[in-house]
């Protein structure tokens, strides 16, 4: 199969993802919306590292891909347990009123 | 063929513009599984079949159904407040504004060429063959990492816990 | 071989492991019988080593056990080094510093801190054995160092009483002024040579073809910077005054550290070092001088000292001068004679006067001594033999070792020898009459104790006697190992160290002995015994017919008063050095570095920290998204470090 999509075209979709994805983590206030977000990050990296791989004819960059996933989904589960338990004790998900650490 | 892959594209960007508009939260989770399967469908066109079916079953599959669960335990279809106030806005644009700028200039700076592509390069067997001698280290370490993330959502979600103080004092 | 010899150290050195950290729960019958098992068995692996050595019939054999430190150039190993030189030490200090440690037994027993006493007994075992078989200089310098520390740790033993601690300090700090020297020294030996063995060293010397110095050459500087180590560790002019005040310590340890063994490091080092003290004719004046005026000056020193174990000392500073007096004419094999002899008997006298002192309830003015003869029987008959030895009268070891040491420096035609031969005479009279003085004022005459404590003195245990007789019959027969050339028998001993000198450059100066006839050396025997009986004489007639005692001595006025007071050489060091380092410390270094600059520096970093902080701290407001620009700005510092290094 010959390729007509240049490797860098999913570079700068990547890159473009990955800056939505930031500008998600600074403007929106609620917790879970911000993970979805760095999950949102995540995945643009992802994609750059196939592109990457793709563009040097090497499996090493899907081998790290496996292992951010691996790491995405054990982030998920711990994450997702913490914002329960801050939900439980301050009944709120904006981050601007948990702002224990202040001081 | 390649026009579908630019639809996904566009879709994948599409989707992720409307993550940052929905206000309701189960919006924004909807839309980002539509992303992911977007990108997955990109893996899969990159010759990361493996890594791309992962991605299906993982994020779209088991991530996605872990933030519903929480969502609708939550507040399903609670509004979200933005904030455009203060200074903290310009701080931010400006910051994402600069990483943007910056990041499109070293991309376009790096190197264009483009190695021969051979499909068993990227062949399972190939995969498996460096992730099973090179990267075993790594993949055990990852193992463990598993472990700890899974007693700790446990711990999480086992005990009763409040809030800190009350903790300190059962202890 | 070589796993044998290693033992010869280690031992000890379990010895102190074992007591050192576990000694404070062991019973005191544990403690003794490990330290002293470790040295016994130590001692009886040296007898062995030195039948194997006898039976290989080489010169001298070499065990690297693992290179220590390499740093470029510089390799120095720890490896072991075996010839008649360090056979001869290590027999010496495993002997006698088993028998010392069996005496300990007895006289510490009451003490507090047995397992104390033990443990650093067995380290400074372990570190005098590493300064005898070290194959090159850095490793000597380490047990060099170790056996000041155990110096300092042992003169201090009684570390309440501050007299013994200012001791212990003095020991350490006149100790690092010599230790100056040799470290220089040492370093320019690496400099000149690019190596620190000894043999290679030596044998360096000889290829590169280095002659007699006639002036001051490398050799001499770096033998006279040697020979400054020397005279901090070994006690001599101008470093000598640590020694005295040392017996402060436990006699047992006097007896070891401070008269038998590690005094004698200097002679050791600088008899190891022969090839190039025997090239370097100036540094050999030095210390042949210094040697036989320290010989001179301590013991006039030792005459009308009160303190039994005072005028020990000053004798022990005396007899180091013989043997310095002894290298510095290039009579190397008289001196390690003497350093043997000395061993025995100076160690007996000292562990004698501890059973005096032990029997008195530690009385040690001789002023309350005297007639002691009846009450401690084996002290005193085995403290003559002692006394007979280091007063030289014939057939007793200290005779053929100070014999050998006036003869050479009469015979060995040496810049300067006549002086010392003279010095070294004189010397030798002033020690028949102050160790005569000592037996007479101690055990003789009438009783100076009052009589209640009179009834409490009795004779010390059997391991204590038993240690003093083993000594005496060293002390009496072990001379006979170096009879003198007119009696032709063959001296054994300068036969058997013969090979450490085979770097030398003229083998001739050290047998231009056999020029002179038989004659003379009878002659000057017959003086130096001549000399010993006028001494042991006047001391018969001052002390037990007119019977001065200590108090009647202080009618001769000034010259009492400024023998006395050791001719006021520690208040003239106090004042030429002591005060002006005191007085610079306080007024400039105190004043104005450290609390100025010093300070000023730390404050300064203070405040600044604080400042920095103050601002620091206004970043962390609590605020998750504040935070995510934070790491978003990093993230921008990263790829501008990309942008600017790896993008063309």
């Amino acid at each position: 199969m010959k390729m007509k999509i240049t490797p860098d075209f999913f570079i700068y979709l990547s890159m473009v993802l990955f800056s939505i994805g930031l500008i998600g983590v600074l403007v929106r206030r609620n917790l879970i919306v911000i993970f979805m977000f760095i999950e949102l990050m995540l995945n643009a990296v992802n994609l750059s590292f196939i592109a990457y791989s793709y563009k040097l004819g090497q499996v090493d960059g899907q081998i790290y891909v496996f292992f951010v996933m691996v790491l995405a989904a054990v982030e998920v589960a711990v994450g997702l347990g913490l914002i329960m338990l801050i939900y439980r004790n301050k009944k709120s998900l904006d981050v601007d009123e948990i702002n224990i650490m202040k001081n | 063929m390649e026009i579908l892959i630019y639809i996904f594209a566009i879709l994948s960007v599409l989707f992720a513009i409307n993550m940052l508009i929905q206000k309701k939260m189960i919006n924004v989770a909807l839309s980002l599984l539509g992303c992911m399967v977007s990108i997955a469908v990109l893996f899969i066109y990159l010759y990361a079949t493996f890594v791309g079916m992962l991605q299906l079953i993982v994020y779209a599959g088991s991530v996605m159904v872990l933030f519903l669960i929480i969502i609708t335990l939550l507040d399903p279809f609670g509004k979200i407040k933005y904030t455009f106030t203060s200074r903290l806005w310009t701080f931010f644009v400006s910051i994402i504004g600069l990483i943007f700028g910056l990041l499109l200039y070293v991309i376009y700076g790096s190197e264009k060429k483009v190695e021969a592509i051979n499909s068993s390069h990227f062949s399972i067997k190939a995969l498996s063959d460096r992730l099973f001698t090179i990267y075993l280290l790594p993949f055990e370490v990852i193992s463990i990492l598993i472990l700890v993330g899974i007693i700790g959502s446990i711990y999480f979600g086992k005990k009763n816990l409040t809030d800190g103080d009350e903790d300190e004092n059962n202890a | 071989m070589k796993t044998l010899l290693i033992f010869i150290p280690i031992l000890p050195l379990i010895g102190f492991l074992l007591n050192g950290i576990f000694g404070r729960s062991f019973p005191k019958k544990l403690v003794h019988r490990i330290a002293i098992t470790t040295t016994g068995i130590s001692f009886l692996l040296a007898v062995i080593t030195f039948f194997k050595f006898l039976s290989l019939d080489v010169e001298s054999l070499v065990f690297n056990y693992f290179t220590w430190i390499k740093a470029g150039d510089f390799v120095a190993n720890f490896g072991f080094l075996l010839d008649p030189l360090s056979m001869v030490m290590v027999l010496v200090v495993t002997g006698v510093g088993f028998l010392i440690h069996v005496y300990s037994i007895g006289y510490m027993w009451n003490d507090i801190g047995y397992n104390r006493f033990f443990a650093y007994l067995n380290l400074f075992m372990f570190s005098m054995l590493i300064l005898v078989l070290a194959n090159n200089y850095l490793l000597l310098f380490v047990g060099w160092e170790g056996v000041g520390l155990c110096s300092y740790l042992l003169i201090g033993f009684y570390f309440h009483k501050k007299s013994a601690s200012d001791a212990g300090k003095k020991a350490f700090i006149v100790n690092r002024i010599g230790d100056f020297g040799f470290v220089v020294g040492l370093m320019l030996i690496f400099f000149t040579f690019r190596t620190i063995d000894f043999e290679k060293v030596f044998s360096e010397i000889v290829n590169r073809g280095y002659g007699v110095e006639a002036g001051w050459g490398v050799l001499t500087v770096i033998g006279v910077l040697l020979f400054i180590g020397a005279t901090g560790k070994s006690a001599q002019i101008p470093l000598y005054v640590w020694l005295p005040d040392a017996m402060e310590g436990p006699t047992p340890v006097s007896a070891l550290i401070h008269a038998a063994t590690m005094v004698t490091a200097g002679v050791y080092m600088i008899t190891r070092s022969n090839a190039i003290y025997s090239r370097a004719p100036h540094a050999l004046f030095i210390v042949g001088l210094i040697g036989s005026i320290t010989a001179l000056f301590a013991a006039t020193i030792g005459i009308f000292q009160r303190d039994i174990k005072r005028v020990l000392a000053y004798s022990t500073v005396s007899q180091l001068g013989y043997m310095f007096t002894a290298l510095g004419v290039l009579a190397f094999s008289a001196g390690i004679f003497h350093l043997m002899t000395h061993a025995f008997f100076k160690a007996l006298l000292f562990l004698g006067s501890g059973s005096v002192i032990l029997a008195l309830h530690h009385e040690q003015d001789m002023q309350n001594m005297g007639g002691l003869k009846k009450y401690l029987p084996i002290t005193c008959w085995t403290m003559w033999a002692a006394t007979l030895a280091i007063s030289g009268i014939p057939i007793f070891a200290g005779f053929f070792s100070k014999d050998e040491i006036l003869w050479r420096s009469y015979s060995t035609p040496v810049k300067g020898h006549m002086i010392f031969y003279i010095l070294g005479t004189v010397a030798a009279l002033i020690t028949a009459l102050y160790m005569f003085r000592l037996m007479f004022l101690t055990f003789h005459g009438k009783t100076r104790l009052p009589e209640d404590k009179l009834s409490h003195v009795h004779e010390s245990p059997k391991s204590m006697t038993g240690v003093l007789v083993v000594l005496a019959i060293l002390s009496t027969i072990g001379g006979f190992v170096g009879m003198p050339g007119w009696t032709k028998i063959p001296n054994i001993f300068e036969n058997f160290l013969e090979p450490v000198f085979k770097f030398m450059p003229h083998k001739g100066i050290v047998h231009a002995v056999e020029g002179h006839s038989a004659g003379n050396e009878l002659l000057v025997t017959l003086v130096s015994i001549l000399v010993a009986g006028i001494g042991a004489l006047i001391a018969y007639i001052i002390y037990l017919k007119k019977e001065v005692t200590p108090e009647k001595e202080e009618n001769l006025g000034l010259i009492y008063k400024l023998i006395f007071n050791k001719y006021y050489v520690d208040e003239i060091y106090n004042f030429l050095v002591v005060q002006p380092i005191k007085w610079f410390s306080t007024n400039v270094l105190w004043k104005i570095v450290d609390v100025s600059i010093i300070d000023g520096i730390v404050n300064g970093y203070a405040y600044l920290t604080e400042g920095l902080s103050v601002g620091v701290s206004k970043i962390q407001n609590g605020f998750i998204r504040s935070y995510v620009g934070w790491i978003a700005l990093g993230g921008i510092g990263i790829l501008y470090y990309i942008l600017i290094n790896f993008i063309k």
